[in-house]
């Protein structure tokens, strides 16, 4: 398989920057959106493999729809990476699939490991299609 | 509306004018029934809060009080009372209403009082309108969600901040080509991690005040396993079960001093690729003391090692931390080394 192709959701610049940084010598980072309009408009583009998605991010939709959305137009899952850890948002999320929920402050390593076995899956679940 | 009854004027208590006054000056509204729940005395106050005139209510059954959802029950529930006719509160644990005469329905609370005479048992109840109590109880309520929202929002932010730190000090490590000072930068990542992770227990906390150490600490080793897990040594964490709970301005302290503790055996007890063991614990002891300990079995410290004037940056902010919990820190070499921080369970 190529290198992975991810999206980044953050609207905290830095912490873009740092997550793109993370990622950055493994995979393919296709965009860093900061809202869920230009999470789509990127996927449209660049169909990205995954999204790594901020649940609080700019605009009137967050990231629970933003992935919903992502999902059902450009069939691209996610990988949740956020600041919320309480039950009623991980419930919410939870009813997107998600391939993977991380919480902030997040370390390089787990980032890792989490983005690796969620491109797995999505491997996995392209050829059984 | 059943035709009206003759009131029980027959009963002597009613023609008791004392009697009759006491009711009349009582500060709720009283209504007093016969055994087949027809209105024998009313007060004025029962007549402003449910609109009827006194000529409208005595003779008739109290069930037009009630509203008419409840009504069809409602002689069950007075028949009850008469097989044990003691004065009690009506419908503990229910909300009450009673029916005015235009229609409408007034929350109330309801107390029930036998009233034992020659002529038979009467029922003198007293009713409160509560709709005041009941708007200012979801007041209250409100204004306590609000504060829940407000203080998961404040914790929340914390965070999202403690994240940019957290990504700064990240981001520079990957512009210094210094080891060692790349490994500050990790150290002090770790620090403020530590303390982020307080905000997170706390947000997930029922009541926003109180850290879960037992998750908090789990969780705190099991990061610095993996961001110092590439050291020299094969090392098993282990934490043992915990049941504590902190307030935020202990707990912040304590992840500290453990994150310190773990990192400094991380680094220092296993040198040379030997695998080794460190164990977290912590408790409440009969004398309401707490004991944080931090156990290794790696090569030990130095003989001449005084751990109050170490210049390791680690050390000095574990006795910094300590004295500001009031702790006692003590060094135990049996074994490899354990540190053990006790302090007071603060109130």
């Amino acid at each position: 398989m190529s290198r992975g192709r991810i999206l980044i959701v953050e609207d905290e610049s830095v912490v873009a920057w740092h997550v793109e940084h993370s990622l950055g010598g493994e995979f393919e980072v296709t965009g860093v959106a900061a809202s869920a309009q230009e999470a789509l408009a990127s996927a449209a583009q660049t169909t990205p493999d995954l999204a790594l998605m901020d649940i609080r991010i700019r605009g009137d939709l967050d990231g629970i729809q933003a992935a919903e959305l992502l999902r059902q137009r450009h069939g691209v899952g996610v990988v949740y990476l956020t600041a919320h850890g309480d039950a009623e948002t991980i419930e919410r999320a939870r009813h997107t699939e998600p391939y993977g929920y991380l919480l902030k402050p997040f370390h390089r390593d787990a980032l890792l490991d989490t983005v690796r076995s969620a491109l797995l899956r999505v491997a996995r679940e392209r050829v059984s299609r | 509306m059943n035709a009206p009854r003759k009131p029980g004027a027959h009963a002597p208590v009613l023609s008791n004018d004392l009697f009759r006054l006491a009711i009349e000056a009582a500060p709720t509204g009283m209504v007093m029934v016969d055994q087949h729940g027809t209105i024998v005395l009313v007060n004025a106050h029962l007549e402003r809060l449910f609109g009827y005139s006194r000529d409208e209510l005595i003779g008739h059954p109290v069930e037009m009080l009630v509203p008419e959802r409840f009504r069809e029950h409602h002689p069950t529930v007075r028949d009850g009372f008469y097989d044990q006719p003691h004065a009690r509160a009506m419908g503990s644990n229910r909300d009450l209403y009673g029916r005015r005469k235009d229609g409408t329905e007034v929350p109330v609370e309801i107390r029930l009082n036998p009233v034992i005479t020659p002529d038979g048992v009467f029922v003198l109840s007293s009713i409160v309108d509560i709709t005041e109590r009941k708007r200012a109880a979801a007041q209250l309520e409100a204004s306590l969600r609000e504060k829940e929202t407000l203080l998961k929002e404040v914790h929340h932010r914390v965070k999202n901040n403690l994240q940019v730190i957290s990504s700064l000090l990240s981001l520079q490590a990957g512009y210094v080509a210094d080891d060692n000072l790349a490994a500050m930068l990790q150290d002090s990542q770790n620090r403020v991690h530590s303390i982020a992770l307080v905000h997170e227990k706390l947000y997930q906390a029922r009541d926003l005040a109180r850290v879960d150490m037992g998750e908090y600490l789990a969780t705190l080793t099991k990061h610095l396993q993996g961001a110092l897990g590439r050291t020299e040594a094969d090392v098993t964490l282990e934490i043992a079960p915990i049941e504590l709970e902190l307030p935020l301005d202990a707990a912040v302290p304590c992840g500290l001093i453990v994150n310190e503790l773990v990192t400094n055996a991380l680094k220092h007890a296993f040198p040379g690729r030997r695998s080794g063991h460190v164990r977290v614990r912590a408790g409440v002891g009969d004398d309401r003391r707490i004991t944080i300990a931090v156990s290794d079995d790696g090569i030990g410290l130095p003989p001449a090692f005084d751990f109050e004037r170490s210049s390791s940056m680690g050390l000095r902010l574990v006795s910094t931390l300590a004295r500001q919990l009031g702790a006692k820190v003590s060094v135990d070499r049996e074994h490899g080394t354990t540190v053990q921080v006790t302090f007071q369970v603060p109130s």
